[in-house]
């Protein structure tokens, strides 16, 4: 059992030096304002189900709607979108050794005035397409999510976990794109802990399916298709246009904990990632369009100092770096090329004055630093800057039944060229409301999310309402 | 048992991730160099080639939006473009060029370039020479509108030719017919396939009523009607009712004819219509021939001899060429989109080196009786 263990082991360490893979670098970008007290992970730096760690049964429902708008946007964001879900969690422990969970969770999107793009998120990708329409997209569907954890010898957890969601999109103009989307994310990990340290190992493999298909009405489809984000490829006017985008993805990472119950504990994590991405055109035959590749490394630390005080400080740590490449399959040759780095550091102070009262202030800053360049007909951009976010928040009990959680941020962002400007200029304010009731838990959450870029007067504002059930 | 899926997950993990890799393409695009040589035949041996020299050259993609380049030919007649991706490329050039105290020459070089990168096999620079013609002059089908107005009812009636006389005397259209060919495989054949023949009336040739004056465009309507009187395209069609002439096929039942404009039939029973539907051709596509008459019996094909203006064209830069090469060495129309109100009109008027890609373009609006700016 302990050979066998130990040489896969050796093997995953060996692949993960050679920095393979994780897909949304964004998804995974971790909130440290909001993870000061997050019981369901032995460390909320990996994405390690093995790390994951519920010791009661859960039911969880909700239902929340975010609503944006874009008063600045770039020229293929909708004007605003709204978003309805719900969502239904069952977690269940099966015994002393393992537990099991269940989501199910369905989403309603609209993307509000369109114009030209028949992608969900243009700039999501280097091989966009747009054609004549501009109009309403709704987007629905369903996704299911699976968690099975299990502890497979002495303090050794094997856990493995999947996520399947089918959605579909129709926009409501001419010539009436509609979109089917289905993805799937597998993770499986393994976590050696003890109380004075842990170490975990695991594994994450992404695949995107994402087709579209516009049919005449009344007039033919008009679609180009974008190498990178300023010189587009006409395609030919047909009567029917299609196209399927297909995405994979990996990754392998490991993390270490050291520490555990003493005053002093450092995670650190370490994953790699690696992403191909294959867009394909079709009319009458099929036409790759282009194919880009994505690879990077995210380290992520923190230190908690817990002096056994009221007070304890978090210091943190994060580096996410990546190199795109994007090949067009017209002409057989590079045309884009992409490297991004962020780096950040924070530290968090929390007040603990008893357990049913927290408050905390934390400060962070980064540099961003983007390199972009297209070939095929000269454009690059190269820039770089400080980002910086001051946070606070406190929970409040305002009765022995009912809580509330305050959290304000204000910061600074320093976004991509495409968005054409300099500088974000961020505050969110978020509330959350928990009333304890004879048959469960009730939460409404509100958050309001205001960027504000630095030369224009208007603003993208986001605004979210939820109400959540959980059962005690 | 939960071992052995452990290794076996995490095998086929790290196996998949290796087979996900791309290599990188050597090879960069917009990178592609085009070096052209312009000559002209040497007025003294025209087996010989001279260079013509300070000749402005634009070269232009419709694959891309990128601008169109311009540059100017040095004393050895080489023009150099860079930084260009691969792509398909127009290269046009237009000059006068004086011969003499009191004579000029309007002389024309323009090339098609596939310069894809199968074609090219990883090479990044093209150099190509392109000898300078004189622009045929004649009597030209100078504007093909078909592909309708913009319209969500898919009309298409308010096509048209207009011809345009580039001669520098009176042509006469007595007898002459226009044909819509259909697809022929034999790109080298001596004789056109006929889907509809339509003939003027009057005698080939020697006929005398019919003329059309240098420098004259005329409208040869499909429906001879003011088409922006019809609700759903109203202001965004053609007034047609005062066309020059208006194909008429005579066993079309209830077939539109405006009496005010005289017809483009059978010529008297003179060729035989087998469609009995009104002049018709394809909306992105098609081939249009006009031929001055003297054979008219489409059962044997038309002799190619016969035709005076010949025209190929497609939306679809893909498409199979279906017309012979002696008539037209390639096809426009390129990128022209149906019910959008576009029409294919030549670049200047009469404008012929007998090769639609270059000779065409296609213009937003249509413009019967009259060139584009």
């Amino acid at each position: 059992m302990n050979k066998i263990i130990k040489t896969t082991l050796v093997l995953i360490v060996i692949c993960s030096s050679s920095i393979f893979a994780f897909e949304e670098v964004f998804s995974r970008q971790i909130d440290f304002a909001n993870q000061i007290n997050d019981p369901e992970y032995t460390t909320y730096l990996t994405a390690n189900p093995a790390s994951i760690l519920y010791k009661e049964n859960r039911e969880v429902f909700s239902i929340r709607t975010i609503v944006s708008d874009n008063g600045y946007q770039r020229i293929y964001d909708p004007s605003s979108s709204q978003n309805y879900s719900a969502s239904f969690t069952s977690l269940r422990r099966i015994n002393d050794a393992s537990f099991f969970m269940a989501g199910i969770s369905y989403d309603d999107l609209r993307l509000v005035d369109m114009f030209g793009s028949r992608e969900k998120d243009f700039y999501d990708d280097y091989f966009s397409m747009i054609d004549s329409s501009a109009g309403t997209t709704a987007y629905y569907g369903p996704q299911l999510h699976l968690l099975y954890n299990v502890e497979i010898a002495d303090d050794l957890y094997f856990g493995v976990s999947g996520n399947y969601g089918v959605e579909r999109g129709l926009k409501d103009t001419f010539p009436k794109t509609i979109t089917i989307m289905r993805n799937s994310i597998y993770k499986a990990g393994l976590d050696y802990r003890k109380s004075s340290f842990g170490i975990g190992l695991h594994g994450r493999y992404y695949d995107d399916q994402t087709y579209y298909e516009s049919v005449k009405s009344f007039s033919e489809v008009i679609p180009k298709t974008y190498i990178g984000y300023n010189v587009f490829y006409n395609e030919l006017s047909s009567s029917t246009s299609k196209k399927k985008r297909t995405r994979n993805g990996f990754e392998y990472g490991g993390h270490l904990r050291l520490g555990g119950d003493k005053a002093a504990t450092l995670n650190v994590s370490v994953s790699g990632l690696h992403r191909i991405s294959r867009s394909e055109t079709y009319t009458s035959y099929s036409k790759p369009r282009g194919l880009w590749q994505r690879q990077g490394v995210h380290v992520l630390s923190d230190l908690t100092i817990d002096p056994g005080d009221m007070v304890d400080l978090r210091i943190y740590g994060e580096y996410l770096h990546f190199n795109d490449w994007g090949e067009s399959l017209i002409s057989n040759a590079l045309v884009l090329e992409n490297e991004e780095s962020y780096s950040r550091a924070g530290a968090i102070l929390a007040y603990e004055p008893s357990s049913i009262q927290h408050a905390h202030l934390g400060a962070e800053i980064g540099k961003v630093a983007y390199d972009y360049v297209e070939y095929v007909f000269p454009f690059s951009d190269t820039r770089s800057g400080l980002e910086w976010n001051l946070f606070a928040g406190a929970d409040l009990y305002l009765s022995s039944k009912t809580k509330l959680n305050i959290n304000l941020e204000y910061g600074k962002e320093v976004p991509k060229f495409y968005w054409n400007t300099d500088y974000f200029q961020n505050t969110g304010v978020i509330i959350n409301l928990e009333q304890l009731f004879s048959f469960g838990y009730i939460e409404l959450r509100f958050e309001n999310i205001s960027k504000k870029p630095s030369n224009d007067s208007q603003s993208i504002s986001i605004m979210q309402v939820g109400l959540s059930y959980r059962r005690k | 048992m939960k071992k052995i899926l452990i290794i076996l997950g995490v095998s086929a993990m790290v196996l998949s991730s290796c087979l996900l890799f791309e290599t990188k393409p050597e090879a960069i695009d917009g990178d592609l160099q085009i070096n052209l040589r312009f000559t002209l035949p040497s007025e003294e041996d025209s087996t010989v080639q001279v260079p013509v020299a300070d000749l402005p050259v634009r070269i232009f993609t419709t694959n891309y939006n990128i601008p169109e380049l311009y540059d100017t030919t040095d004393a050895n007649g080489l023009v150099h473009f860079d930084h260009l991706p691969y792509a398909y490329y127009t290269v046009e050039a237009h000059a006068i060029i004086s011969t003499g105290g009191f004579t000029e020459m309007e002389v024309v070089g323009a090339k098609v370039l596939e310069l894809v990168a199968d074609s090219l096999q990883g090479i990044n620079t093209y150099s190509d020479s392109i000898s300078m013609e004189s622009s045929k002059r004649g009597l030209k089908l100078n504007e093909i509108y078909t592909s309708g107005p913009k319209n969500r009812i898919y009309y298409f009636y308010d096509l048209y030719l207009e011809l345009y006389n580039g001669l520098s005397e009176t042509a006469y259209l007595d007898g002459m017919i226009i044909l819509r060919l259909s697809t022929t495989r034999d790109l080298f054949a001596d004789t056109l396939s006929v889907t509809n023949i339509f003939q003027f009336p009057g005698t080939p040739i020697t006929g005398r009523q019919y003329p059309i004056e240098p420098g004259q465009f005329m409208v040869l309507a499909g429906k001879a009607m003011n088409h922006n009187a019809i609700g759903p395209i109203a202001g965004l069609s053609v007034d047609l009712s005062h066309a020059d002439w208006e194909f008429r096929n005579l066993i079309e039942p209830g077939g539109y004819d405006n009496p005010n404009v005289p017809d483009i039939t059978t010529n008297n029973g003179r060729v035989s219509q087998g469609s009995r539907v009104d002049f018709l051709v394809g909306i992105t596509g098609d081939g249009i021939a006009l031929c001055d008459g003297t054979d008219y019996d489409q059962t044997d094909g038309i002799d190619i001899n016969t035709v005076v203006d010949c025209v190929e064209y497609s939306s679809s830069e893909t498409h199979t060429k279906e017309v012979p090469y002696s008539l037209d060495a390639s096809f426009g129309g390129i990128g022209q989109t149906k019910y959008n109100g576009e029409s294919l009109e030549r670049i200047r008027p009469g404008f012929d080196t007998n090769n639609s890609r270059v000779d065409f373009v296609v213009i937003s609006a249509p413009t019967p009786g009259y060139h584009h700016e």
